[in-house]
């Protein structure tokens, strides 16, 4: 008898300290509420600022770009213009959105300064890639939000980023469809404890191989709300890295809700 | 030409102006004249002819463009183009310039060299409205590569329809509003600038010689002056459109009464002791144009529609019965469109046209229905790096097209290059098939400062 209690004792030990491992610490929020807290973090009504583009491929050869971003919140939907001011080449190229709250699908516009014309162009390829950069479209559509429907998501540890306390979060598109739409199969972010914004994030692609990795960088209050100065992506399949420096941010001055049309584009948005 | 070369001068100077001017400016100015753009884009393009192996074109070009914010709500732009084409065969020697009117004429320096002021206009935000006065290109309609609506400002022809239309397009001396209303944005237009489309000599590598077949033989012909509109007020150009966005579609409805840019030919029956002869005479005639745009995207799809009805449209006639060799018709002009991007990094268009003219008089130069298909295939590499693309338009009726392979390369930031072809083929009549002997490679070089 005591012969065969003790493998059983030991497999139950074994069994307990192998769970309480991976169990997370009950005090860890759920990835619903972290979701939760990130989306309602205070984004400011609209906003105003520059940024940089840096794109460097796997030699090391840099292609930059200055653009300037605005972005308004209104009762249903978010609408963003980003406007390139160089290089001369692309210069007074615009891409226009407007995300909806609910499920509709989004819009979005491109004005093409060659052509003079506004393309429509279809919201549907949001894992495709944003002007050359390592961002999709969907990402650059949620900024510092994040997806409440697109993925399932469970928190699984505590974990300092840069010395601040973050939240691990695994995301997992609901379903193979999403997954193609997006681009991933999982993500990996690492969330603030205290201000809620993505710190690092991680990026798997449909086939579960390791795609990007981006960083989050000079956080810190502009106008009172917490603003990311830097953010980099690096992905590992192709070496190509995208570095963006943000800067001149306001959240104060007006933005004038006739900024987001075709015509403000066509006319040129400065 | 003194306009010309003046407004060249200010653009030079203005930024120096600018510059110098800012320790005598209150701080809110000293902001503005701070945000004053001045940037060059220098662009290099060469054609290789097949027929006759030789270089159809060696053309280089300066675009420098300034823009001053003097405040929030009132700005100036202004863009010149210096121009040379060392083989001189697009518009062989001086071009005459006599569809342009004095204010927008280009400054010709000898054969080989041009200087052109394209834009030079100030632009002020009043409340929610805008008003924008002086020399601009204004742009409507939906469709790519072939023009329905986009007829507001007329088209350097020096390379028919090859050119990239920012660039073959003729800037206009306007008053533009834009009204923003509650629902709605309505743009109204005034164009006192009697400029038409500028057709190259029949000497010229794209003379578009099959909207201008030669008369028949044995008959004397005397051929006069162009008779060009020449009235500020009464001789102006207005439209308006009305944009809206509802229910996710992009809606516009637009109206132009115009002046034609293509000339007809008035024939007329003279005789002399030699016997009877006729007398040509090229002049412009108006039309009412009304239509609408309309777009939207489902998915992966993205429709895109246009229509124009010419109304009291003048035409020239083959039909020796016609008077006048005119009559005047209606005639309607659509496109439909279907962007395909469910292909990543990819865009497939296509589109199809159609013109027809209701009256069943013999049009000269073309039939009364004509129907176009275009395909556009684009695909970018390496982090949009490397765009391949390829377009093919067709006529229907006739048979001939012409199509367009094209690889771009962005070497560095502000450094393009790129490698192309364009390719014409079938009826030697048709719009396309005219150019079968311009079939050529092209080669480009872009560069921005």
């Amino acid at each position: 008898m005591k012969n065969i209690k003790f493998p059983i004792l030991a497999a139950l030990l074994l069994l307990l300290i192998v769970s309480s491992a991976f169990k997370k610490p009950s005090s860890l929020p759920s990835g619903d509420e972290i979701v939760k807290n990130v989306n309602s973090r205070d984004e400011g009504k609209h906003l105003v600022q520059q940024f940089s583009m840096e794109l460097i491929d796997k030699g090391g050869k840099t292609q930059t770009r200055d653009t300037k971003a605005y972005r308004k919140d209104f009762s249903d939907q978010r609408k963003t213009i980003v406007v390139y001011l160089n290089p001369t080449t692309v210069k007074g190229t615009a891409f226009m959105s407007y995300d909806y709250f609910s499920a509709k699908e989004d819009d979005q516009w491109l004005y093409l300064p060659a052509l003079r014309k506004t393309r429509r162009i279809s919201a549907s390829n949001r894992g495709d890639y944003f002007l050359g950069t390592d961002f999709t479209y969907e990402d650059i559509k949620l900024g510092t939000k994040l997806s409440a429907t697109d993925y399932k998501r469970s928190s699984i540890k505590e974990e300092a980023i840069d010395g601040h306390k973050c939240y691990l979060v695994e995301s997992v598109p609901v379903s193979e469809k999403i997954g193609k739409e997006l681009g991933y199969s999982k993500v990996h972010q690492w969330i603030d404890a205290e201000i809620w914004i993505v710190r690092k994030a991680q990026y798997w692609d449909v086939g579960g191989n390791l795609l990007k990795t981006t960083t989050a960088q000079d956080i810190k209050k502009v106008q009172g709300i917490w603003t990311i100065h830097g953010l980099n992506a690096f992905n590992h399949k192709s070496n190509h890295k995208t570095n963006l420096k943000f800067s001149g941010a306001d959240y104060v001055s007006d933005v004038s809700d006739d900024l987001f049309s075709e015509e403000s584009l066509e006319r040129g948005v400065n | 030409m003194k306009n010309v070369l003046f407004s060249f001068m200010l653009l030079s100077v203005l930024p120096v102006i600018a510059q110098d001017s800012i320790m005598e400016l209150p701080v809110k100015k000293v902001r503005a004249i701070k945000s004053t753009r001045f940037t060059t884009l220098m662009e290099s393009r060469n054609a290789y002819q097949f027929d006759g192996d030789k270089f159809q074109k060696a053309e280089f070009l300066v675009k420098p463009e300034l823009e001053i914010p003097f405040t929030k709500n009132f700005r100036f732009k202004a863009l010149g183009r210096v121009y040379a084409e060392f083989l001189d065969n697009l518009e062989p020697k001086e071009p005459n310039q006599e569809e342009v009117s004095e204010y927008s004429k280009r400054f010709i320096a000898g054969d080989l060299f041009e200087a052109e002021l394209r834009e030079f206009y100030f632009d002020w935000k009043i409340k929610k409205h805008y008003l924008t006065v002086g020399k601009q290109q204004i742009v409507w309609g939906k469709a790519d590569g072939l023009k329905i609506l986009d007829v507001v400002n007329p088209t350097n022809m020096r390379e028919f329809l090859l050119d990239d239309f920012d660039n073959s397009r003729i800037p206009l001396w306007s008053v533009k509003t834009d009204l923003n209303l509650k629902i709605a944005k309505l743009q109204l237009l005034w164009i006192p600038d009697q400029t038409y489309h500028d057709i190259p000599g029949a000497k010229a590598a794209f003379f578009p010689i099959a909207f201008f077949p030669a008369p028949p033989e044995g008959l004397r012909i005397v051929q006069t002056p162009l008779v060009k509109p020449d009235r500020v007020i009464e001789d102006a150009d207005a439209g308006a459109r009305l944009s809206a966005f509802i229910k996710g579609w992009d809606v516009t409805l637009n109206y132009l009464y115009a002046y034609d840019d293509f000339p007809v030919a008035q024939v007329n029956v003279n005789s002399d002791s030699t016997g009877p002869y006729l007398i040509i005479t090229p002049l412009y005639k108006r039309y009412h144009l009304t239509g609408g745009t309309f777009t939207n995207s489902f998915g992966k799809f993205a429709v895109r529609g246009e229509v124009g009805v010419f109304l009291d449209k003048t035409f020239s006639s083959s039909d020796p019965a016609a008077r006048d060799g005119l009559f005047k018709s209606n005639q309607v002009m659509g496109v439909l469109g279907f962007d395909y991007s469910g292909i990543s990094n990819s865009l497939i268009s296509f589109q199809v046209f159609e013109d027809h003219v209701f009256s069943d008089t013999e049009i000269m130069g073309r039939s009364q229905s004509e129907t176009y298909a275009s395909l556009l295939l684009n695909r970018n590499f390496k982090n949009e790096t490397i765009t391949a693309e390829v377009i093919g338009v067709q006529n229907i009726n006739r048979g001939d097209g012409f199509v367009r392979p094209r690889v771009k390369y962005q070497v560095l930031s502000n450094l393009n290059l790129a490698l192309g072809g364009d390719v014409f083929y079938g009826d030697e009549k048709g719009l396309f098939g005219q150019f079968v002997k311009r079939t050529r490679v092209t080669f480009n070089i872009q560069w921005g400062l």
